[in-house]
């Protein structure tokens, strides 16, 4: 399938869609709870990216492939407030729908009083399953997820490192995957060589073959190589 | 400063405290003669003196004796009379007991009499102390009460609590020189102002201190702006015996096991000629090392072998606690510790003080061997062991100096912003304030004498929530603060919970845990190095090889790969800095010499560091040889004397390393604080004109600056001249480790980033992530203060970039010059411990395009390279 990366989701060109996945809104009214207190900036970072992604790819629907919101047990104040008011500025340009993801318990009311149809546990096209990530799926034809957040973390001399968020693409004998970076402003994304994935879907899977597609503001995106040959890469740098 | 006999303290004692005072100590102590009467009096006193000198007694025999003239007239209230703070719980402990024998002593005297008193109550409150206890101490408040700087200032902020603190008439601040040139010691002096100003009154202020100076900077940092106060100087009162040691003549040629053995001979020969050994190491893992290795030389020897123990802050309390008791009661042979023993925790009578490698400032020598010798009539005996050639030099001329009465001064931080927004809460808990009236008690705090109102007014922003930037503005708004009145005052109710809960400027240091695959707990690596690692790097830990294979629940994962090579090179952090006033006597001392060793005087130098510098025969040759093989190394290049590295030449060289890198050496003897501002000010020169990383390595000696493959040197000494230093630094550090570290601790102590949040601890993990969200976030500001105060601490405390521009300009001035040796095929003698130093950092700005395409370029070359191979 042809997909088009931009920071930090894809245009399904076949289908004429843009996916965007792990929005976490309302993180930072949890990470309040918690003690962690960051500046409210997600919402409007959010709104700026996709719709810049609107202008440019000028899609058929945009699909918000799940973790809309971040808290699991309940829906807060501002979660309520940052859904409401990105989902209805969305719509104002374009057909919405949701995937459920696994933080999304409390997001059902909030999208039946906005008329978003929500997919739950995936939205099936037949060719392409669209799942947020968090359980298994049948693996044929071309799987798209998100859940992960992925990332690579790549180094220069002397051990300096710098993480990117990443698409990771892995195609298979009878079914090819990927794996959208997260949309979410706030928390870095996963390095996926030196970490186990969370997706039960990619436990199942030799992740050594898969493509890395970096996804940056800065340096846009491009396509590095398979997870093993970064890794062979990263092994033969010194300090 | 006049001096007091006994007879006439005496006399100035109520009858029952004289007698008991009289049959207990024959004569008075120095520091008692000259200060027990002026704090009678009411005066403000700094007493600076050696252990085991009385001092306690000095600062509490005023207060016992007002407590019980009281006592006897029948006016003892429920009410806190004197405040003790001291900077460690273990030693307010102490003194809860130590106070015991007096308190009871003198009732049980009266007693005798036929007078039955009031029980005189003291006791201690610190973050250990229980709910109920606390409670008790409320309804039933001591006459002393025994605290720390942290609890001094909960106290103070409690609404009912600090009622009972209203009839203070003493605080007696103990081992004050372990708070002035830190953080503690800003926030201390800050809530001491406070107490002042809640009480509207000045109270006597004591402060007590070891070896220390200058005195009188210490004694206004005691007493704040514009009081005044008498020094009692008795530093020098004992005499010393001090000997710098080596365990073998040559550390060159000698293989690495065997002077590792000579080593343990020699302080298990100590040891074992000694009744009891203080033995000091510069790091924890040192101290375990030495333990260890103590305890297997008297394996056969059980009764010494059961006798010694470490003792340091990684160690369990219990544990800590029990090698204190059997210390106290004299059951040790030997104690092992870092720096843990250093303060005036009772360590029961010590003969012998062996510090091992160098202390790196004579203070901090004069202070631990301070710990030996048996009251202040004892000798203070010390041995300092050398571990390496540098180390031999910088010993000698140590003890030289402590013979001589030299110290360091000390270094006090200026107005730093975190403590005082920590310290601008609490105010505004207590109450509403004009900007006026906040801004003359803070200027009143030494440290804060030269706050300017923009300052003022720009934390008390930052606390207001006003910073555009930081949307979401009930979360920083701790505090109201009004512009067009000037005034400020609390803002909600969970502050006080708040501020209750994260008081304090320790930061926290954790390390990220390291098992093998099968769940073996290897140790613990610094987050700052474990970040670089990627899977596959090869490490050394705890003298083994890992490989690293990656993060599992918050843990490192490695498995071993003992047999192989390193592929990545250590790191280290913070170490004990060299002083930059002993580096320059050092310096002084390399200039001398060599003019002996040029003159052919070299028994007169053999003899000078014997008599002088207190050697032994092996230390002198160690040192001898070292000096002698710089200059006959140089003289093979053509060069002299003149030229080698001291306090006028600053030498630069350069040599290949293995991997084929250039690495270029700057031989500046200033200490690790001086060398890191100029290093770092020079590495990113580098990095600016060759775009790529630039490797730095930081010792005392030195510094130098690694080139990635294909660069030559592209800088040199003579370019710092042309810039502007501070500015400069500020860039260098923007994006390095050092600055996301101390950013943390910076926001922590500003309440930015909070430790505790409603009855739950913060992990450390989650303060290092939201603070470098928020550093992205503020570096985008002007001015903002964490920001500010940020670099200061980095570029004044951690480095020293005062004595860094002091230097540059003596390099102006032409009285320092560089000796320019070019590229080496082996570096110099002196260089050679720079050359071997592992990596301390990296200048390096995040160019997010350029990682990328570099990386590509490899992965291609890579992809090629094996193509053609099939």
């Amino acid at each position: 399938m042809k997909v088009e990366l931009f920071p930090y989701g894809a245009f399904l060109k076949d289908l004429g869609v843009l996916v965007v996945a792990d929005l976490h809104l309302g993180i930072e009214e949890y990470l309040d709870s918690q003690g962690l207190h960051l500046p409210y900036s997600q919402l409007p970072d959010m709104e700026d990216m996709i719709i810049k992604a609107l202008d440019r790819y000028d899609p058929d629907g945009l699909i918000l492939l799940g973790d809309v919101k971040h808290e699991f047990a309940r829906a807060s104040d501002q979660e309520w407030r940052d859904v409401r008011d990105l989902i209805s500025t969305l719509k104002r340009r374009v057909r919405v729908e949701v995937v459920r993801g696994n933080h999304d318990n409390y997001l059902i009311p909030i999208l039946r009083k906005m008329d978003v149809p929500l997919h739950d546990p995936m939205l099936d096209l037949g060719d392409v399953k669209l799942v947020h990530g968090h359980r298994e799926v049948e693996l044929e034809g071309t799987v798209v997820m998100g859940h992960e957040h992925p990332g690579i973390s790549l180094r220069k001399d002397f051990g300096a490192k710098v993480t990117f968020k990443c698409m990771l693409h892995g195609a298979f004998e009878d079914f090819e995957v990927f794996v959208l970076p997260a949309a979410t402003t706030i928390g870095g994304a996963k390095d996926v060589l030196s970490s186990e994935p969370l997706s039960p879907i990619l436990k199942k899977l030799d992740l050594s073959t898969m493509e890395v597609h970096v996804v940056d503001e800065v340096a846009g995106v491009r396509k590095l190589g398979t997870l093993r040959d970064l890794l062979r890469v990263l092994q033969s740098q010194r300090w | 400063m006049r001096e007091y006999s006994k007879e006439e303290v005496l006399r100035r004692l109520n009858p029952l405290v004289a007698r008991w005072f009289d049959t207990g100590f024959e004569d008075l102590t120095p520091p008692q003669r000259y200060a027990i009467v002026p704090i009678m009096e009411g005066r403000n006193v700094l007493v600076s003196s050696p252990t085991g000198s009385g001092k306690t007694l000095t600062a509490f025999l005023t207060v016992i004796n007002e407590l019980f003239n009281l006592a006897l007239r029948g006016e003892l209230k429920d009410r806190i009379y004197a405040v003790y703070i001291s900077p460690l719980r273990a030693l307010g402990n102490d003194i809860y007991r130590n106070l015991q024998v007096p308190l009871e002593g003198i009732a049980d005297m009266a007693r005798s009499k036929g007078v039955e008193l009031p029980e005189i109550r003291h006791a201690v409150r610190t973050g250990d102390t229980s709910q109920s206890e606390r409670q008790k101490q409320l309804r039933r408040p001591p006459h002393i009460l025994i605290t720390t700087p942290e609890t001094f200032a909960i106290v103070l902020t409690a609404p009912k609590f600090r009622e009972k603190l209203r009839s203070v008439k003493w605080v007696i601040i103990d081992e004050i020189h372990s708070l002035v040139e830190n953080k503690r010691g800003s926030h201390l002096s800050l809530s001491l102002e406070r107490f002042s100003h809640f009480l509207g009154r000045d109270f006597v202020r004591i402060g007590l201190s070891a070896t220390i100076n200058p005195l009188e900077e210490v004694a206004s940092f005691l007493v704040g702006v514009g009081r005044r106060c008498l020094i009692v100087d008795t530093r020098f009162a004992k005499r010393k015996d001090l000997r710098v040691l080596a365990p073998v003549s040559d550390m060159i040629h000698k293989d690495v096991e065997e002077q590792q053995r000579k080593f343990y001979d020699l302080v298990a020969r100590l040891v074992s000629k000694h009744k009891t050994s203080l033995i000091f190491t510069n790091t924890r893992s040192g101290a375990e090392r030495v333990t260890f290795h103590l305890k297997q030389r008297f394996k056969d020897v059980e009764e010494i072998r059961e006798e010694i123990a470490a003792h340091h802050s990684s160690l369990s309390r219990d544990v800590r606690l029990r090698v204190e008791d059997l210390m106290k009661r004299g059951k040790l042979r030997a104690i092992v510790s870092s720096t843990s023993l250093e303060l005036g925790i009772d360590v029961g009578s010590i003969d012998l003080v062996i510090q091992i490698g160098s202390p790196k400032s004579v203070t901090r020598a004069v202070q631990r061997a301070g710990r030996s010798g048996h009251g202040y009539k004892g000798t203070i005996k010390a041995r300092f062991i050398s571990m390496d050639r540098d180390d031999a030099i910088e010993l000698a001329v140590m003890v030289n100096k402590a013979l001589e009465g030299f110290l360091d001064r000390v270094h006090i931080p200026e107005k730093p912003l975190d403590v005082l927004a920590q310290q601008l809460v609490g105010m505004a808990i207590e109450k509403r304030w004009t900007i006026d009236e906040a801004l003359n008690v803070i200027r009143k705090a030494y440290p804060y004498r030269n706050l300017s109102k923009e300052e003022l007014i720009s934390v008390l922003k930052y606390l207001s929530g006003e910073n555009e930037k930081l949307r979401g503005r009930k979360v920083y708004g701790k505090i109201w603060f009004d512009e067009e009145d000037m005034t400020f005052g609390r803002r909600g109710r969970t502050v006080r919970a708040i501020y209750m809960t994260n008081v304090g400027t320790i930061p926290e240091q954790t390390g990220i845990r390291v098992h093998t695959i099968d769940g073996r707990f290897v140790g613990k690596l610094e987050e700052e190095f474990h970040e670089r690692l990627c899977p596959g790097d090869r490490f050394v830990l705890s003298g083994k090889v890992f490989e690293y294979v990656g993060m599992k629940r918050g843990k490192a994962i490695v498995k071993p790969a003992f047999d192989q090579r390193p592929t990545v090179p250590s790191w280290y952090s913070e170490m004990l800095p060299l002083s930059f006033d002993l580096a320059l006597e050092i310096g002084k001392f390399r200039r001398m010499s060599m003019r002996l060793l040029a003159d052919g005087r070299d028994e007169m130098l053999r003899k000078l560091l014997r008599k002088k510098c207190r050697a032994n025969d092996k230390a002198v040759e160690v040192i001898y040889k070292y000096l002698k093989m710089e200059l006959e190394y140089l003289r093979s290049l053509g060069l002299g004397p003149e030229d080698v590295p001291s306090d006028r030449v600053i030498g630069v060289e350069c040599f290949l390393d293995e991997e084929g890198r250039y690495r270029q050496i700057f031989l500046s003897l200033f200490g690790r604080r001086v060398n890191d501002a100029l290093s770092r000010a020079l590495g990113y020169l580098a990095f600016s004109k060759i775009g790529e990383p630039v490797g730095i390595s930081i010792t005392d000696n030195g510094f130098s600056l690694t080139y990635p493959l294909g660069h030559e040197p592209c800088v040199g000494f003579r370019d710092l001249l042309e810039m502007d230093l501070r500015n400069v630094l500020e860039r260098a550090v923007g994006m390095t480790d050092l600055m996301r570290s101390r950013f943390r601790h910076v926001a922590t102590r500003g309440l930015m980033i909070l430790r505790s949040y409603k009855g739950y601890e913060i992990s450390v993990a989650k303060q290092r992530i939201t603070a470098e969200s928020l550093m992205r976030i503020v570096m985008r500001m002007k001015n903002f203060p964490l920001l500010r105060e940020t670099y200061r601490e980095i570029l004044e405390d951690y480095m020293d970039i005062k004595n860094a521009i002091r230097v540059l300009d003596w390099v102006r001035s032409g009285r320092m010059r560089i000796a320019d040796l070019g590229l080496l095929e082996v570096p110099t003698p002196f260089a050679q411990s720079v050359a071997l130093e592992s990596l301390s950092d990296v200048i390096f700005m995040e160019d997010r395009i350029a990682v990328l395409r570099e990386f590509e370029e490899r992965l291609r070359k890579i992809m090629a390279g094996e193509a053609r191979q099939r």
